[in-house]
């Protein structure tokens, strides 16, 4: 509702097609010149802060610049202009995965697959999903080694420590011994 | 000393040579020094001090030999090539599967080699020296034989015959020690133990280690200074030391001289430093490796400048590498001149400068930056190089801004230049911090100028605002510095915030 509102709102403001192109030269500027693509976003901030376009286009490229918490406030704000907007989900589930949250971002994918306009973009979708079942899979590994490792050291320590403690013990029981022979009866 | 120095070399293709490796052989080393001595001390007052000596020789020999093909499989177990493990998640398994592999490898044979001295002080009391002449004698022979270990094991056995080889070496020298104390009639016996460590030296090392799946090894070798390797996985090549994983000492990827990587924003400081087109360009690199950044120099502004770079490396060997591998010539890079086997702060007193930029990518141990290349003397003397409006521009690896290492870096820059600022380099564990001598970093003007597509992309980029970092200055107390240096501890606490990130 709240959305809804802000985009009537919007629309009824002047600049609101200014913006629109501004944001649409954003996503064409920004692998070329990120520092253009920043001044022209800005620009369009300031002509429609709330606008739709706007909003995916700050969060495109704030998070190509991986400026992730300012990636993830647009990202919120377009999903309010927008809820069913799938690429949203999708570069929002990017944030999450950059961030290292990658439940985050195997929701947002999934939340972008149930919404996928075309198959192109459904197949796009599913290679970041495999992208995160494979970073789970490294990150079990990488546990697990660190597991084996740290349990072997502490395996290295025990029998460092037993094996010195063993040579102390028997040489004092020998000198005991030696002692208990030697005393006189 | 041989064992113990050959062991860190041994481990570190596979652990690195970190300070926590370090450690764990030296703690081991001593450990088992200790029990043998102890032990042999027992023994040698209950058997036959001279076959004593002849079986922990024997045995220390035949463990030597046994060192380097029980050390590769332990290491591949607990670091499998395969599985593909990151640096920053390394740690750990470093930490504890060194000391692991410590304990398995190298413990037993320093174990027999402690027993040695007391059999020996025995054997020369029995003999008719008195006891404390006796246990002087084979304290200093033991010591004198210590320093030859170290000099020869350093500068001789590791360089000339490689790190397996040392250990066969040493199994060699221990087993013909047997021989010489062996009795006549048990001499052939005591010839044929001699045996596998001849044939096991002669046979060469072999690979310290696999590469991983994709890639394919061009060259291996021991520097003076490590373990390096130079990798081909498809169009790029690499240069890599020591454990290796994820990250690469050099970078030469076929047909441009862009790497993808963080040496691209190299590039950015003479534009920093505000130099008119055909001004000088003179470039002081410290830690030159293969040669990255002088190739990037060459091409994208051997044209627009004056050139000139001073490349400085500590590591010979992987110049030659870097020769043979990177192209590293005077052919293709006419503006270099290279001092070879020079330290960067020795460097700094040397070369008069002045220079517009100053390039420091200089690491030891792969992952740690040298702290007396990053202390306020450090810096100080790299801003006494500098030419008016001159730039440094440094690699820092860390996680973001906020990374330990790379907050005390830059804040000890800053107490040193007026203006420093960090970049973060996309996707990657890199901070390209710069600072100007004298005026703004004018990251606007530097875009405006930049010609290359390329540069201007970079330039494009680090003009973000939201990409960059201004580094206030650190406080007397925070500053790393030559007497009081913290950085191997913050690069240290780095790694296992990383560790405990993922």
């Amino acid at each position: 509702m709240k959305g809804l509102l802000l985009a009537l709102l919007g629309a009824l403001s002047p600049g609101q097609d200014e913006a629109a192109r501004l944001a649409q030269e954003v996503f064409a500027l920004d692998s070329t010149d990120e520092a253009a693509a920043l001044a022209v976003l800005e620009r369009a901030l300031a002509l429609a802060p709330n606008r739709k376009e706007v909003l995916r286009a700050a969060l495109f490229l704030h998070l190509r610049l991986r400026d992730l918490e300012s990636a993830e406030a647009f990202g919120a704000r377009a999903l309010e202009a927008d809820p069913s907007d799938p690429e949203v989900q999708v570069w929002l589930g990017n944030v999450a995965f950059w961030k290292g949250d990658l439940e985050g971002a195997a929701r947002r994918y999934e939340e972008a697959l149930a919404r996928a306009r075309d198959e192109a973009f459904a197949r796009d979708v599913e290679a970041k999903r495999a992208q995160v079942g494979e970073e789970r899979a490294y990150r079990s590994r990488a546990r697990s080694l660190a597991r084996r490792s740290l349990a072997c050291g502490a395996g290295a320590v025990v029998v460092l420590l037993a094996g010195c403690g063993a040579i102390l013990l028997s040489s004092r029981d020998g000198a005991s011994r030696r002692a208990l022979n030697d005393s006189p009866e | 000393m041989s064992v113990e120095l050959a062991a860190v070399r041994l481990l570190a293709p596979h652990f690195g040579s970190s300070v926590f490796v370090w450690t764990n052989v030296i703690g081991v080393v001593l450990a088992a020094l200790a029990a043998g001595i102890f032990l042999g001390g027992r023994l040698a007052d209950r058997r036959d001090p001279r076959s004593l000596l002849r079986a922990t020789l024997a045995a220390a020999g035949v463990l030597c030999l046994l060192a380097p093909f029980l050390a590769k499989p332990l290491a591949d177990f607990l670091v499998p090539p395969e599985a593909g493990l990151r640096l920053g998640d390394a740690l750990p398994v470093f930490a504890a599967g060194s000391l692991a592999v410590s304990v398995v490898v190298f413990a037993p044979p320093l174990f027999f080699l402690g027993a040695l001295s007391p059999a020996a002080v025995r054997a020369l009391a029995a003999r008719g020296a008195g006891v404390g002449a006796a246990a002087g004698s084979v304290l200093a022979v033991s010591t004198l034989g210590s320093l030859l270990g170290t000099f020869g094991t350093t500068h001789l056995l590791v360089p000339l015959a490689g790190v397996r080889n040392t250990f066969f070496v040493s199994s060699a020298l221990l087993l013909l020690a047997v021989l010489a104390l062996t009795p006549r009639a048990k001499g052939p016996l005591a010839a044929l133990l001699a045996l596998p460590a001849i044939a096991a030296a002669a046979s060469g090392g072999g690979a310290p280690r696999e590469v991983p799946a994709g890639e394919e090894r061009l060259w291996a070798g021991e520097t003076p200074y490590q373990f390096a390797e130079v990798v081909r996985r498809g169009e790029i090549r690499m240069l890599r030391v020591n454990e290796g994983l994820d990250s690469f000492q050099s970078l030469l990827v076929d047909g441009t001289p862009w790497t993808g990587a963080y040496y691209d924003f190299f590039a950015l400081a003479p534009l920093l430093a505000g130099i008119e087109e055909r001004g000088a360009l003179r470039a002081l690199v410290l830690g030159l490796g293969g040669g990255t950044v002088s190739r990037l120099f060459h091409d994208v502004h051997g044209a627009r400048y004056a050139l000139s770079i001073d490349g400085v490396e500590l590591d010979p060997g992987l110049l030659r590498a870097a020769r043979s591998f990177f192209d590293l010539t005077p052919a293709r890079h006419p503006h270099l001149r290279v001092h070879a086997g020079v330290d960067g702060r020795v460097a700094l007193r040397a070369l008069p400068g002045p220079f517009e930029v100053v390039v420091l990518d200089a690491y030891a141990h792969q992952v740690h930056i040298p702290p007396h290349l990053a202390s306020v003397e450090a810096f100080e003397a790299v801003r006494d190089r500098l030419a008016p409006g001159g730039v440094l521009a440094v690699n820092v690896g860390g996680f973001g801004f906020e990374d330990p290492v790379v907050s005390a870096i830059g804040g000890t820059i800053a107490a040193v230049f007026r203006t420093v600022e960090g970049v973060k380099v996309r996707d990657s564990r890199n901070v390209l911090i710069f600072a100007r001598r004298e005026g703004p970093l004018d990251w606007e003007r530097a875009r405006e100028s930049a010609s290359d597509p390329g540069l201007r992309a970079l330039a494009g980029y680090a003009a973000c605002p939201p990409v960059r970092h201004s580094f206030p200055p650190a406080g007397e107390g925070e500053r790393l510095s030559d007497s009081d240096s913290r950085l191997d501890l913050l690069q240290i606490r780095s790694l296992w915030r990383a560790g405990l990130r993922s």
